[in-house]
């Protein structure tokens, strides 16, 4: 974990809602690893207060960049922030998906989970080119599949589905899964209702979800980004996880 | 001398800033990116005497300038407390206070017999969490449980005592002069405001509970002005709390009649706050020709 003052190198809007912003890492990219987050301050003003917990969508030697949606006051800001323009971040924090020898990878994103499964597949394809990887992606409508032809290059198959049936199968992409193969391993990030709907799956294969919740600190102080175990107990998102084995997590 | 060093008794602190309980853990987290002993002490979180889960979600909900929490207290309990931070303390870069948090005065008393042994300089005691029924916030309404209260613990303890008091009471000045009266070392005010907020589409409160504890700068001059009311009515030192955000906050509370200040939200959103807040106040002092803190404490002069 470091603070850092980086640098804004571009911000693109890919659709309606979604932006990919690529800003200078200052080496922080080198210990950064699928699955870690980022907790990035926008804003000098007291209003937007607290920093903003966003996953990470891809590195390179130097920049780090960030696909976020457009959703609150901290993402309006966002927005509108211009080359060489100065954020405040800390990270990489949190913890990282477990890679195993498993033959085939199954990524299942909700919306703008998407983003750190990206930085995943990218990430596997590097470090273990002899995976099958298959990217289940689901989203509301069509404007939400951004940059279709790298995730081609990158995923073996790819299933989409939108709820408005604008692009792939209509409805979630949770009744559009593949047949599991053996030896296989499963990532899910995306909305608690996506991942509710996969953990009641008789799935009989290690699965391991990334979670999003509200947070304050992102070290594990103000203990806001609890969520709910088996057994009642509470873990939070942003020491113990963002990813947890699906096994673990209590959803009612 | 360093500068910025205050005394409580014959406690020195190396700076006026403290983190205040629930927004530093238990001092380690921190660690990577900041001097522990930019703070003049670290409170830790509230300790209850049974491993507490907390409270339902969601716990927080950012509101403007500020943020409301519904945590409930979540901590291991005294004992798995004292297990992993008893060695850890035995040599720490800066003062430890321990946030106490009883139901009644048996856990009080509890906690701290578990934990005198300690090296930790005194106890804050947290009569004042909104977020849990059993908590201290039934206790502290009457004067006269918090005199009891107080007094029983000071007959077990030399250590260090702080009341920490809720600004959601009328009676807040009984309160900090029961706690005076009875043998206290210092007060801390203010604990947070009680908050709402609500969902418009659902009609659900945004966070676990019906409300919760309102904290961060929209709340710096509501607790400015009653920092400086209990200033005025007792002796002990004030630990001054509340939406401090900046140097010049924190001068303010410094003003207005507290010895010491603690920062507590700003921290989730600049870890290195003391630091900052250190080097403003140096300037000033600089600036001001002030060689001692208490040059400026207590120094209001009221309106033109």
């Amino acid at each position: 974990m470091r603070r850092i003052k980086s640098q804004i190198l571009s911000n693109k809007r890919l659709s309606k809602e979604l932006y990919l912003i690529n800003f200078t890492s200052e080496k922080i990219e080198e210990d950064i690893l699928p699955g870690n987050f980022l907790h990035i301050l926008v804003s000098s003003s007291l209003d937007p207060f607290l920093r903003r917990p966003f996953s990470i969508f891809d590195i390179s030697e130097g920049t780090i960049s960030v696909l976020y949606r457009v959703i609150g006051k901290g993402t309006y800001i966002m927005k509108d922030l211009r080359k060489g323009d100065e954020i405040d971040i800390i990270g990489p924090l949190g913890n990282s998906y477990p890679i195993d020898n498993s033959n085939n990878v199954y990524c299942i994103a909700g919306g703008t989970g998407i983003a750190s499964i990206h930085f995943l597949i990218k990430y596997i394809k590097q470090n273990q080119t002899n995976k099958q990887i298959t990217l289940c992606w689901g989203a509301k409508t069509i404007h939400e599949f951004i940059l279709m032809n790298e995730f081609q290059l990158i995923s073996d198959k790819i299933t989409f589905s939108t709820e408005d049936g604008s692009y792939g199968n209509e409805g979630l992409i949770t009744d559009f899964l593949p047949i599991f193969k053996d030896n296989s391993i499963i990532y899910a990030c995306g909305p608690d209702g996506m991942l509710h709907i996969l953990k009641k799956k008789p799935i009989d294969l290690p699965m391991f979800f990334s979670v999003e919740k509200r947070m304050a600190c992102g070290v594990g102080v103000c203990l806001g980004c609890a969520v709910k175990m088996n057994n009642d107990t509470y873990k939070y998102t942003c020491i113990d996880g963002p990813v947890f084995n699906a096994n673990e997590l209590k959803y009612e | 001398m360093n500068k910025l060093s205050i005394k409580i008794g014959n406690l020195t602190f190396n700076s006026p800033v403290i983190a205040a309980s629930g927004t530093f853990g238990f001092g380690l987290e921190y660690k990577e990116i900041l001097n522990i002993n930019d703070f003049g002490a670290i409170v830790t979180k509230g300790i209850t005497i049974e491993r507490r889960e907390g409270n339902p979600l969601p716990r927080i909900i950012e509101t403007p300038c500020g943020l409301i929490n519904s945590i409930g207290l979540a901590n291991p309990g005294v004992k798995e407390f004292v297990k992993q931070y008893g060695d850890i303390y035995k040599n720490f870069p800066t003062n430890i206070i321990v946030n106490v948090a009883g139901g009644n005065i048996s856990d009080f008393i509890n906690i701290i017999k578990k934990i005198e042994h300690l090296n930790v300089i005194g106890y804050e005691l947290n009569l004042s969490c909104p977020n849990v029924s059993d908590g201290g916030m039934i206790l502290s309404e009457d004067p006269n449980d918090i005199y009891i209260l107080i007094k029983t613990i000071r007959n077990i303890t030399n250590k260090l005592i702080i009341s920490k008091l809720t600004p959601n009471l009328c009676n807040t000045i009984e309160l900090a002069r029961a706690s005076e009266e009875a043998g206290c070392d210092a007060i801390s005010l203010v604990n947070t405001y009680l908050g709402m907020s609500i969902d418009i589409e659902t009609c659900y409160s945004r966070i676990g509970k019906d409300y919760g504890g309102y904290s961060g700068p929209a709340i710096k001059p509501m607790a400015l002005k009653l920092v400086y009311d209990i200033s005025n009515a007792v002796d002990i030192p004030i630990i001054g709390i509340g939406g401090i955000s900046s140097g010049s906050d924190a001068i303010e509370f410094l003003i207005a009649g507290a010895s010491l200040i603690q920062v507590g939200s700003i921290i989730f959103r600049n870890p290195q706050i003391a630091f900052e807040i250190n080097t403003f106040i140096e300037n000033y002092m600089d600036r001001k020709s002030i060689n001692d803190l208490n040059e400026i404490i207590g120094t209001f002069k009221g309106s033109i």
